[in-house]
């Protein structure tokens, strides 16, 4: 049995984030030994850190740990930031490679000293690696929607960068990234998501109009409902990867829970009123935390538009889960 | 195949590879007896077939309990068979009705109804139909009216029921009756198995907006049936009920969603490749698969006892808007085919939309499935009146 299946150590993990709402977890994260939980059963790692880091609307170094623990697989002893993108293709290109240079935009979680890209040229995939101090590198903090720190948009302008991979081996570790970085960030998704259903379910219970609690009336009951329903749909995909991520389920899980917050982030503001629109509420936070989430690696739409196209070329349509194929079911 | 099956319980995926066998070699002709059973009639016989030669086979046995000549083990094997039907298409949408009415009947009902009335209607020679919805009880259902007197040996009824799926090819009706005072609601409700040939037994079919037969009034007119088909006990027929409902907004849904999967790649046949088209079918498709990964989880509670009826609400909001969502993007895509074709896959096509408008009604209403998830899943105080 997995550490991870113990209710203490996913109470623990919740702990973590307890004290650490819209500050960094990072350092208490690696104080908890996360490290050797990702590499002891990832699927839960990402599962409970990203669920609850997005409840607490929290940070932390995660996603970029997360994604070394997959650099650590496929390019052993490459010690790099990845560099992501905002496009619902898995083949997209962060940046467009010439003569071992690169140019064009990305963003990344924190401040890197070397980021590592995918990249696509005429005929030929690439994994690059640059260092951020590099010529032809700038590195800004984005402010955005969400001010917090929380990502750097880097823009290289013909800035060198070694070439570590090519072709089918880029593609595969391209693949898995985008796919293991769609389940976190669907999972910090569905946490923001599910943190602000929280506070407004509260909100409707304590708000008192007309003389009842708003909670009371069926408007109100409904876009609350509306909002579980879009959260348990999510959550449902999110839940199935086992041992390993298929990269369709990843690409719904992501799809789902970008519409779980956008559901979550209407309604609740609709239930919550005036004090939902302050940066004094924490709703606020969750709005913007879930914003930023949303658009990268593909937003909802995209992803959704990207998997139609998939189903209209193939005539075909993934069942992406079954009942007999599952660990302890026979 | 069928001599090694019934030896010993087969796994999950030695059943399904079977099922896929028996689809094999049986399915080219079921599919063209299919394609011609284009009436409810002619789809109602098609059923009653295919049951009797499942049941023959011995893979519709799975999962069914041995009191009702089933082999037992796990109901994951009626949702991969019910599933495998669907994908294929060779089944009509109410193939599952057995996984709604006879499973909950199975656990509440006497060895003696058990062993005397399931095995025909599991088989294809009985058809059974709900008895519970009527015109002044709806979305209320507790405030119905139908009556049972208990009266010597026997219960005679009196009252209406509404919008009862094809009662009218029904051999018997699992109906909900008053056995006590109204006042009491919920708790005076009893569950009776009534044979539909009964003499003060009438049965009016009601043509529904598909331009189908869909479901009946059943009138009942001093009907007097014995007394040991009584379900469960007196004044005990809500539970029972509300297991019924359930089903109905759940476990069924795991051979629904293959029979929307099976729709929507019949639709893309249909349509050409544009970025309308890929933004549309890209949201049918993953509303379809939330519902299927939803769904997944609830044959898997269901299964092993730990399912929350009161979570099928949720169940039942995604199906309702994956099913619509599927037809409004056909309506969208291949309007034309949907509102003016006249060939017989246009027809279909027509009728699924058609039928889809009410999935948000049958087996309660959108609204009082919110209701349900405000109030017993979020914790919402009650709305008043």
């Amino acid at each position: 049995m997995s550490e991870l299946e113990d209710p203490a150590v996913i109470e623990a993990i919740r702990g973590l984030f307890d004290h650490a709402t819209g500050v960094d977890a990072s350092a208490d994260l690696a104080a908890f030994g996360i490290w050797d939980l990702i590499r002891a059963d990832r699927v839960r790692a990402v599962q409970h850190v990203f669920h609850e880091q997005g409840r607490a609307a929290a940070t932390s170094d995660m996603f970029n740990t997360l994604q070394q623990s997959l650099l650590d697989d496929h390019f052993p002893g490459l010690q790099a930031t990845v560099a992501l993108n905002t496009s619902g293709e898995l083949a997209a290109p962060v940046v467009d490679i010439e003569d071992s240079t690169a140019s064009g935009d990305a963003f990344a979680f924190g401040t890197p000293t070397r980021l590592v890209m995918f990249g696509a040229g005429a005929v030929t995939t690439y994994v690059a690696v640059v260092d951020s101090s590099g010529p032809g590198v700038s590195v800004d903090a984005v402010r955005g929607i969400d001010d917090t720190q929380l990502l750097t948009r880097i823009a290289l302008h013909q800035a060198p960068v070694d070439i570590v991979a090519l072709d089918d081996s880029s593609r595969r570790w391209w693949t898995d990234a985008a796919a293991w970085g769609r389940l976190a960030l669907g999972w910090e998704l569905v946490g923001t998501a599910t943190a602000a259903l929280t506070a407004a379910t509260a909100y409707a219970e304590a708000r008192v109009q007309f003389g009842r609690p708003i909670g009371t009336f069926q408007a109100v009951q409904h876009r609350l409902a509306e909002t579980l329903v879009a959260v348990e749909a999510a959550q449902a995909i999110l839940e199935l990867p086992e041992g390993s991520v298929d990269p369709l389920i990843a690409s719904m899980a992501k799809a789902l829970a970008g519409q779980a917050y956008k559901v979550a982030a209407k309604n609740c503001l609709q239930v919550f009123g005036g004090i939902g629109f302050t940066v004094e509420h924490p709703f606020d936070r969750y709005m913007r935390r879930g914003a930023c989430l949303e658009r990268l690696l593909g937003s909802g739409q995209a992803i959704t538009e990207s998997l139609g196209f998939s189903l209209l070329h193939t005539k075909s349509v993934p069942a992406l889960c079954g009942l007999q194929h599952r660990s302890g079911s026979g | 195949m069928t001599a090694g099956l019934i030896s010993s319980p087969p796994t999950l995926d030695e059943f399904a590879g079977a099922v896929d066998s028996w689809l094999s070699a049986n399915g080219p002709d079921l599919s063209v007896r299919w394609s011609v059973s284009t009436t409810l009639d002619t789809q109602m016989s098609y059923l009653r077939e295919l049951f009797a030669a499942l049941w023959e086979s011995g893979y519709s046995r799975w999962g069914w309990p041995e009191a009702a000549d089933g082999f037992g083990g796990s109901p994951l094997f009626r949702a991969v068979l019910a599933e495998k039907l669907a994908l294929a298409g060779l089944a009509p949408t109410f193939a599952t009705m057995p996984e709604v009415l006879a499973a909950p009947f199975a656990a509440a009902a006497s060895k003696e109804l058990v062993s005397t009335f399931l095995p025909p209607y599991l088989q294809g020679r009985d058809w059974w139909c709900q008895g519970f919805s009527e015109p002044d009880a709806g979305s209320d259902l507790a405030s119905l009216n139908t009556r049972a007197e208990p009266s010597a040996a026997s219960f005679v009824i009196n009252g209406q029921k509404i919008w009862t799926t094809l009662a009218d090819h029904a051999q018997r009706c699992l109906l909900l009756a008053r056995t006590g005072p109204r006042e009491r609601a919920h708790k005076t409700l009893s569950l009776f198995l009534v044979d539909m040939d009964t003499p003060g037994i009438t049965v009016r079919p009601i043509t529904a907006s598909t331009g189908e037969p869909e479901f009946c009034e059943v009138f009942f007119d001093n009907v007097s049936i014995p007394q040991d088909r009584l379900v469960g006990p007196l004044d005990g027929g809500w539970p029972i009920v509300m297991h019924v409902l359930s089903c109905e907004r759940s476990t069924v849904f795991w051979g629904r969603v293959a029979w929307m999967q099976h729709e929507l790649e019949s639709l893309l046949g249909r349509v050409g490749v544009t970025e309308t088209s890929a933004k549309l079918i890209g949201e049918a498709y993953r509303n379809i698969m939330s519902l299927r990964a939803r769904s997944r989880r609830t044959q898997f509670a269901a299964a092993s006892g730990n399912f929350n009826a009161v979570e099928s609400s949720i169940d039942k909001v995604l199906m309702a808007t994956a099913e619509q969502s599927l037809f409004d993007v056909a309506a969208e895509l291949a309007g034309d085919a949907v509102v003016f074709g006249e060939s017989p896959a246009d027809v279909r096509l027509r009728k699924n939309y058609v039928m889809s408008r009410v999935a948000s009604v049958y087996g309660g209403a959108a609204e009082i499935q919110r209701n349900i998830i405000a109030e017993r899943l979020l914790g919402l105080p009650r709305s008043p009146g």
